[in-house]
């Protein structure tokens, strides 16, 4: 290796002796004159102007995204501070924080279980069959809301119990018959989970499913984790000493399904502005080294 | 503290026109003294929102310098009868007649590497760039570059002594 590079070798001497033969005069002559007569800016009024409109467009284009970030609740830390500048700015309510967020999450689970007790005891809603042979949710009288989660609750106890769910008619709307669908396991989890609630200890807070809700949040069960047992995503290593690798890209095995062959669900992140592409143009100057 | 952009392009000039040169030679490029010129003349347009030092100004003249012999080939290729009337229309002297004879064995050598290990070669040795800056330039890393540049000065030697293999 070290004989390609050694300076005295007589091939890269020859080679170096290429880039060594002077232009012929002629040439050079012509060349110098072109050059002299470019229209040039100059240079610092070209340079700080334009410095003027790139810190412009960056500022632009920073409000814009974190505009976006702030409405959606999503910026973190500065989230309150991203609020507050918001609702300056654009007379616009948006969320405060994880305070906020978590005050709002209360308050949804607390209608939630309501909601959930309001179709245990049939008084609301639809009347659902909850003979005594149906086994509560832990607490005597109580039982999860509908069918599809009355089995997702005695699936939870065992396979005999799921069983003997299954065959029976609770949880059913009074009147109706079984569905083929209970049959198979897999449909038990016809809706993506949402964000494990409140829990007052009723029983595990992942027992809200079966109500038609856009995918949420990851569940904390078994669906969700294949990322955390997957690959780590994001740019490779350039050590530098691959033979002919191209340049680094960032790429990742697609998130495996979960157990019950559902999809865990995207979390639910807001569209983050493009990051402002740093195409170089051909001849672009680039002093700067990167 | 501003220069006039002018002189800036001369200087870079004086200094690199000579490697530039042979960087199209040995490149092929169908008229090298004219996209010589076209170098120069995209630096003096754009030397005024340059900053940095000597050797990023090599490397940015050499970057010009590679599009624009890749433009050339392209457009060699795309119709080569076209090519030869813009030589003779924008020529006005002479541009066959180097101060000094060329190394017409070695540029001839240079042909027999594949498009992407003469690059490099060209780079690195007729352009004395180093490593980091030829990676840049080509797009790779520079691992890559290295284990390239071995493997075409292995072909280069090959070409050039075939008696010696």
């Amino acid at each position: 290796m070290s004989d390609s590079l050694d300076p005295r070798n007589d091939l890269t001497e020859r080679l170096a002796a290429l880039g060594r033969q002077p232009v012929a005069p002629a040439v050079r002559s012509q060349h110098l004159t072109a050059l002299a007569s470019v229209p040039v800016a100059r240079s610092f009024r070209t340079s700080l102007a334009g410095r003027l409109k790139v810190g412009a467009g960056v500022l632009a284009g920073f409000l814009l995204g974190a505009s976006g970030l702030t409405a959606a609740g999503a910026m973190g830390p500065l989230q309150p501070v991203a609020a507050k500048v918001a609702a300056e700015v654009a007379k616009v309510e948006v969320p405060q924080g994880p305070k906020d967020q978590a005050e709002k999450k209360a308050k949804k689970a607390k209608a939630e279980k309501a909601a959930k007790s309001r179709l245990a005891d049939g008084s609301i809603g639809t009347a659902r069959d909850w003979s005594d042979n149906c086994a509560d949710n832990g607490t005597p009288g109580e039982y999860a809301g509908n069918r599809g989660q009355y089995l997702k609750q005695e699936r939870a106890k065992g396979a005999d119990q799921l069983a003997a769910a299954k065959a029976s008619t609770c949880g059913l709307p009074i009147g109706a018959e079984k569905d083929a669908s209970d049959e198979d396991e897999s449909k038990g989890e016809p809706k993506a989970e949402k964000a494990p609630a409140q829990d007052d200890g009723a029983g595990k807070s992942d027992d809200e499913h079966g109500k038609a809700t856009a995918p949420g949040h990851q569940d904390k069960g078994a669906h969700g984790d294949k990322a955390a047992g997957g690959e780590a995503n994001g740019p490779k290593a350039d050590d530098g000493d691959d033979e002919g690798d191209e340049p680094a890209t960032s790429a990742g095995p697609p998130e495996a399904a979960g157990e019950s062959g559902i999809a865990p669900p995207v979390e639910d992140t807001p569209a983050q502005p493009a990051p402002a592409e740093d195409k170089p143009a051909e001849d672009t100057p680039a002093g700067d080294e990167v | 503290m501003a220069e006039d952009p002018r002189r800036l392009a001369a200087a870079a000039y004086r200094e690199l026109a000579p490697a530039v040169l042979g960087y199209l030679r040995s490149q092929r490029v169908a008229d090298p003294e004219d996209v010589l010129g076209e170098v120069f003349l995209q630096v003096a347009r754009d030397v005024g929102r340059f900053s940095g030092d000597d050797a990023a100004l090599r490397r940015w003249v050499f970057s010009i310098a590679h599009n624009r012999s890749m433009d050339a080939h392209r457009r060699a290729k795309r119709d080569r009868s076209t090519l030869e009337a813009e030589i003779s229309e924008g020529r006005s002297a002479p541009t066959d007649a180097p101060a000094e004879p060329v190394d017409r064995e070695l540029i001839d050598a240079l042909a027999t590497l594949s498009d992407e290990q003469r690059e490099v070669v060209v780079l690195r040795f007729v352009a004395d760039l180093p490593l980091e800056a030829v990676a840049k330039i080509t797009g790779r890393t520079p691992g890559a570059v290295k284990a390239m540049q071995h493997r075409a000065m292995d072909n280069l030697r090959k070409a050039v002594s075939p008696d010696d293999q």
